[in-house]
């Protein structure tokens, strides 16, 4: 039996051929699917090297449940293990687009990891000024906003 | 087929400010949410937005009215009561912040939105 496969399109108009299991990871997908069957979808959103990145994602994640006795090849440690190998090697702006693709698509496993990176790069952080280093960002406070902020936070503990 | 305001948005690079309302729920450190805040605007309103439970040091530290402006969506809340100088019987009988917490309510947010109360007295 061979497996239904749908056709994604970037915003470059490559077109990309998955699974069907594979794309009904992401919640959108699933729906569009099911009310446009047979139809290609676009992602006008969406780069090809993004598109292509999250389909991998997808690929690695899909349950196998045509595969007899052992229904997936691995296991969820090694599945763990994957995913932090999967977002330590994107760059900052692609994970970024990484991470808004999954919300757009709804895809909430891959929304998990690409946010949890993003977090633990800000934990990683020791003020402010490091955090603003560290993803390029311009201050936009004037010093007695940020003062006037600093008192109120010192009561939250 | 270019479409000329896809072009416009693939030409802006994305940064950590259109993903940071997505995010902010994942720091869950305290210090971090407090240098978070301090980032920008975009910032600043992405914590505020996502923050439901605050513990102050001392209760009379901020104006309700200002707690709940800066936290709408806040939902808990610590008052840690009792300073370091009860011990010493240097706080008056009558001192607001030694009344029990029910009638100490008005003095930090409506009831419909602060919705357990936590109370510390250890200072």
């Amino acid at each position: 039996m061979s497996k239904k496969m749908i056709v994604l399109k970037s915003s470059e108009g490559v077109s990309f051929v998955v699974e069907e299991a594979v794309a009904r990871q992401s919640k959108i997908i699933s729906f569009l699917v099911e009310e446009f069957p047979d139809r290609e979808l676009p992602l006008t959103n969406m780069t090809s090297e993004i598109l292509r990145k999250t389909i991998e994602y997808c690929k690695k994640h899909v349950v196998e449940d045509d595969g007899g006795g052992d229904s997936s090849s691995s296991s969820s440690g090694d599945l763990k293990e994957w995913d932090v190998k999967f977002v330590a090697e994107i760059d900052q702006p692609r994970l970024m687009d990484l991470l808004m693709a999954a919300n757009y698509l709804d895809i909430p496993s891959l929304l998990d990891v690409t946010c949890q990176k993003v977090a633990d790069t800000i934990a990683a952080c020791n003020d402010e000024k490091e955090i603003r280093a560290t993803f390029n960002i311009e201050n936009d406070f004037t010093e007695e906003e940020v003062e006037a902020i600093r008192m109120e936070n010192q009561y939250p503990i | 087929m270019e479409d000329p305001d896809n072009k416009k948005l693939r030409s802006t690079p994305r940064n950590a400010d259109d993903v940071i309302s997505i995010v902010m729920p994942y720091v869950t450190d305290p210090k971090d949410r407090e240098s978070a805040s301090l980032v920008n605007r975009t910032w600043l309103r992405a914590d505020s937005e996502t923050r439901d439970h605050v513990t102050m040091a001392l209760c009379y530290a901020s104006a309700p009215d200002r707690l709940t402006r800066r936290f709408p969506n806040l939902r808990s809340l610590k008052l840690k009561g009792k300073p370091r100088a009860a011990m010493f019987n240097l706080i008056p009988d009558n001192w607001e912040g030694s009344l029990p917490l029910g009638e100490r309510d008005r003095l930090v947010a409506p009831e419909d939105q602060v919705g357990a109360f936590q109370e510390d007295d250890r200072a």
